[in-house]
């Protein structure tokens, strides 16, 4: 699309100006002086791993969040705190991440609620001026049944928006937000989870938008090869700043970018001492298989599958990472396996007997522990509170030897051990969230992104402890962004990409594969056809 | 032999064909339509979780009073004034609590109300404590009596003397049934079923979730006042027990057998709660009146669980609102 860029209107005018904008919650820094600019009548991605405060800034720029400090400049007026209404009267609209499809209302009531400024609106406007409230509703249908036949979705007006798939309902998504007559769009992760056919159709209604009407869009996005193909500027955050802002192509090339995505330089990586490799090699070999994942299929909406064959072996006493670009199915793969998801195919084994489809606490019960990303304590409860819910019901275990236990192996939580959860920091509550994953004497601990999110003093502490908890026996299968720190510690490593496994092999291995960093940033020779459109996620669909 | 000797459990029904019975329950069902209209926006359109319609009721029904005795005002202005009162109480109340999530709002509702009842209990030289009120229908029994004698010209010999109540809370009731059905299929109204569905997307797209949510309140409050007249004047005086907590769950059992999402469901369902829940006075079983009176809210209870298990939507509602989200 950058041969596009010079027919493009895009201004040298700014149409949005984000200023040293910080959101902390609690003690996590979400979003830490995150400084860019978004040109008028651009189409601007904004990447970043997981953690990095992209949705956070989304919304502090769209009055969902109230911004701590900063400055945020929309066509010349400031909309620093200003409601989220407000702004999107001002002509900035914005699309979520989940789909908020208003599913018990007509597709049609959808689009006419988006109609800016409607006199029936208002209990006033019905009451001095219904023939005019009538007028606009009925130019507001037509403008609605207009958008609904370029999105194909003028079959579908009077049906309820819940009846449409997952990807229909982004598209309507966009069709009413479109209906607010926006001049910028901001769109969270607008591709996510729908079929090639469908996100081409949105991406080729984007630049249509763009080049008629000259509207501005910024938006979250995974996939690598939209974000370069498509985008005429990408801004990369990473740790709730922008590291990068540049054309495409520059953006691919800083080595920043490239270590925002795998987790550290590469000297630092050198530096850390990988797991020594006789070890490493007599676990690979010998030792007997615990948790055996065959051909395993998985999703949330129908008809899309996020897991597609996926195959993971995991030995006795060994620390296995799966690493992948955002959106490869990592996250769904250890709830699969944890029994939040349930399997459309394939099988789970835990030692050589099924789990596939238990449910969660009966997997806990057969000795597989798991630590969710997110929300992964009791904020309410004390840290002694946390790790008592984490002993499980009925089991031999002394509740109080195995508190003392986990304070052994993490002393900080012991100071803290009065201390309300929801107060700590991120790393100590992902201290407290291995606890008590640990408390009921798991064989196998699932980690899901423990270091995400975490200040970088903390990520070399938690991976310490990670090896800490492995070395008492703990078998470990990790999710990681942190791609290159992740697979030093590694026994081995599977990498993801669009559900299905890419690469395998001793960590070490893998981190000195190319073809793994370029798979993170599109564009390299990672995937099997070379990214010309849309067409390589059909394997996702 | 009769049915009752034959069978443990019958009801006598001599009491289903006698008029009086089917005036005092259409009085109640009418008062409860209207109390219930204003949780049904609220709740089953709005998505805020009002558990105080009651205190509205008392409001209303206290100022009316108030207006009517000590202030010498004449009952036909009390009615306006004490609407608006009741609306700005509800303003005092929304303005703090709608901010609050769903779960706190319903919790300030309940407190509220009941923070009402126990002041018109306590504060006895206004509200004349737990003896109450009376002496403020003077007017309505001008009207009451005309009506009666239009009923007597129709060849009606000795009407009831609630008849000419019923008559006007049923007009009342249909009115604003028929007004906010209206009101709903508006543009107005179609904000409110995205706040029910979902505030953050109706933010996104410009809507004043506060605004709306308020005006709902409000039009909730007015109709709560109106109820409170009807319940004054069918008592014909009020103290506090007219307005215990269990009135506003009252009409959640009528929002619920009725449908959440129809205004009109709100009407059959208050017909209907009326006539079992009176109904059941006159079962004929081996028990103390007492023990009755407990039973056919025992059994009003059961059957409302029931209902919840099996047709969710209530008689009217629609399932598609029920069942579908994402």
């Amino acid at each position: 699309m950058t041969s596009d860029t010079a027919l493009a209107p895009v201004g040298s005018r700014t149409a949005l100006q984000v200023e040293g904008v910080s959101k902390h919650f609690g003690g996590i820094r979400a979003v830490n002086g995150a400084s860019f600019s978004v040109k008028d009548g651009s189409i601007t991605a904004l990447i970043g791993p997981n953690g990095a405060g992209k949705t956070t800034l989304f919304n502090v720029i769209t009055g969902f969040y109230r911004p701590d400090s900063g400055r945020i400049v929309y066509e010349d007026d400031s909309i620093f705190g200003k409601p989220s209404h407000s702004i999107c009267q001002r002509g900035m609209v914005r699309t979520f991440q989940i789909t908020k499809a208003l599913a018990a209302m007509p597709v049609m009531d959808n689009m006419l609620l988006a109609g800016p400024n409607q006199p029936g609106e208002k209990l006033l406007g019905l009451m001095t001026r219904p023939r005019r409230a009538r007028a606009v509703e009925r130019e507001l249908e037509d403008k609605a049944r207009e958008l609904l036949a370029t999105f194909n979705l003028d079959k579908k007006a009077d049906d309820y928006a819940g009846t449409l798939s997952g990807g229909q309902r982004k598209l309507l998504e966009l069709a009413r937000a479109l209906m607010t007559e926006p001049s910028m769009v901001l769109l969270d992760e607008p591709m996510a989870g729908i079929n090639p056919t469908l996100g081409r159709r949105l991406l080729e209604h984007m630049e249509t938008l763009r080049s008629e009407r000259g509207v501005t869009f910024l938006f979250v996005e995974h996939d690598m090869d939209v974000v370069m193909k498509h985008s005429d500027e990408v801004v990369v955050m990473a740790q709730g700043q922008v590291i990068a802002h540049g054309r495409p192509e520059e953006v691919r090339a800083d080595q920043r970018v490239v270590d925002a995505y795998l987790g550290g330089a590469g000297t630092e990586v050198s530096e850390v001492a990988p797991k020594p490799s006789e070890g490493a090699q007599r676990k690979v070999s010998d030792a007997k298989s615990v948790l055996r994942v065959n051909g395993l299929v998985a999703g949330y909406t129908p008809e899309v599958d996020i897991l597609n064959d996926v195959e993971i072996d995991v030995r006795e006493g060994e620390i296995v990472t799966i690493v992948g670009p955002n959106g490869a199915g990592k996250s769904t793969l250890m709830k699969a396996v944890f029994g939040l998801v349930r399997p459309r195919a394939g099988s789970i084994e835990l030692h050589g007997e099924s789990i596939t489809g238990e449910r969660p606490h009966n997997v806990t019960r057969k000795g597989v522990s798991y630590v969710p990303q997110l929300d992964n304590v009791f904020p309410s409860l004390t840290v002694r509170e946390n790790l008592e819910l984490g002993a499980v019901a009925g089991s031999s275990i002394d509740v109080d030897e195995r508190i003392a236990r986990m304070f052994d192996l993490f002393p900080r939580l012991e100071e803290r051990q009065s201390q309300q959860a929801g107060t700590m920091s991120g790393g100590e509550r992902q201290m407290l969230a291995m606890a008590r994953a640990l408390m009921p004497e798991p064989h196998v601990l699932l980690l899901d992104e423990p270091s995400a999110g975490l200040a970088p003093a903390f990520v070399d502490a938690i991976f310490e402890k990670v090896e800490e908890v492995n070395a008492t026996g703990v078998t470990i299968l990790m999710v990681e962004q942190n791609a290159r720190r992740a697979l030093a510690m590694s026994d081995r490593g599977y990498v993801l990409d669009l559900g299905s496994n890419r690469f395998e092999g001793p960590g070490s291995e893998l981190l000195a594969d190319p073809k793994v960093a370029d798979l993170y940033l599109g564009g390299g020779s990672g995937r099997v056809d070379a990214p010309a459109d849309t067409d390589t996620r059909s394997d996702r669909a | 032999m009769s049915l009752t000797e034959l069978l443990p459990i019958a009801i006598s029904f001599e009491e289903f064909t006698d008029i009086g019975f089917w005036t005092s329950v259409g009085v109640l069902a009418g008062t409860y339509t209207i109390f219930a209209l204003g949780l049904q926006i609220n709740v089953g359109y709005t998505g805020v979780i009002n558990f105080g319609q009651v205190g509205f009721a008392a409001i209303g029904a206290y100022t009316m009073a108030i207006l009517v005795t000590d202030a010498s005002f004449s009952f036909w202005l009390a009615l306006p004034v004490a609407v608006l009162v009741t609306i700005l109480f509800g303003l005092v109340i929304g303005m703090p609590a709608l901010r609050l999530r769903a779960d706190y709002f319903a919790i300030t509702t309940i407190a509220a109300a009941e923070a009402i009842r126990f002041t018109a209990q306590n504060a006895r030289d206004l509200t004349g404590g737990n003896q109450g009120l009376l002496g403020f229908s003077d007017d309505w029994d001008v009207v009451s009596d005309r009506i009666e004698i239009w009923l007597e010209w129709l060849g009606w010999s000795n009407p009831e003397t609630l008849f000419p109540l019923l008559i006007v809370v049923w007009v009342v009731a249909l009115l604003a049934a028929a007004g906010l059905s209206v009101l709903q299929r508006t543009p107005w109204g179609r904000v409110l079923r995205a706040i029910r569905e979902d505030e953050d997307a109706a933010r996104a797209l410009g809507k004043n979730v506060f605004v709306y949510k308020l005006q709902s309140l409000s039009i909730a409050a007015t109709l709560g006042a109106i109820s409170g007249f009807f319940i004054a004047l069918n008592l014909n005086f009020i103290n506090p027990d007219a307005f215990q907590p269990l009135v506003t769950f009252l009409g959640y059992a009528v929002l619920i057998l009725g449908g959440l999402a129809s205004y009109w469901g709100v009407a059959v369902g208050a017909i209907l709660f009326w006539t079992v829940l009176e109904g059941l006075r006159y079962l004929d079983l081996p028990f103390e009146d007492a023990e009755i009176a407990a039973i056919r809210f025992i059994l009003v209870g059961l059957a409302l669980i029931l209902l919840m298990a099996f047709r969710p939507q209530g008689i009217f509602g629609k399932r598609e609102e029920m069942v579908l989200g994402d």
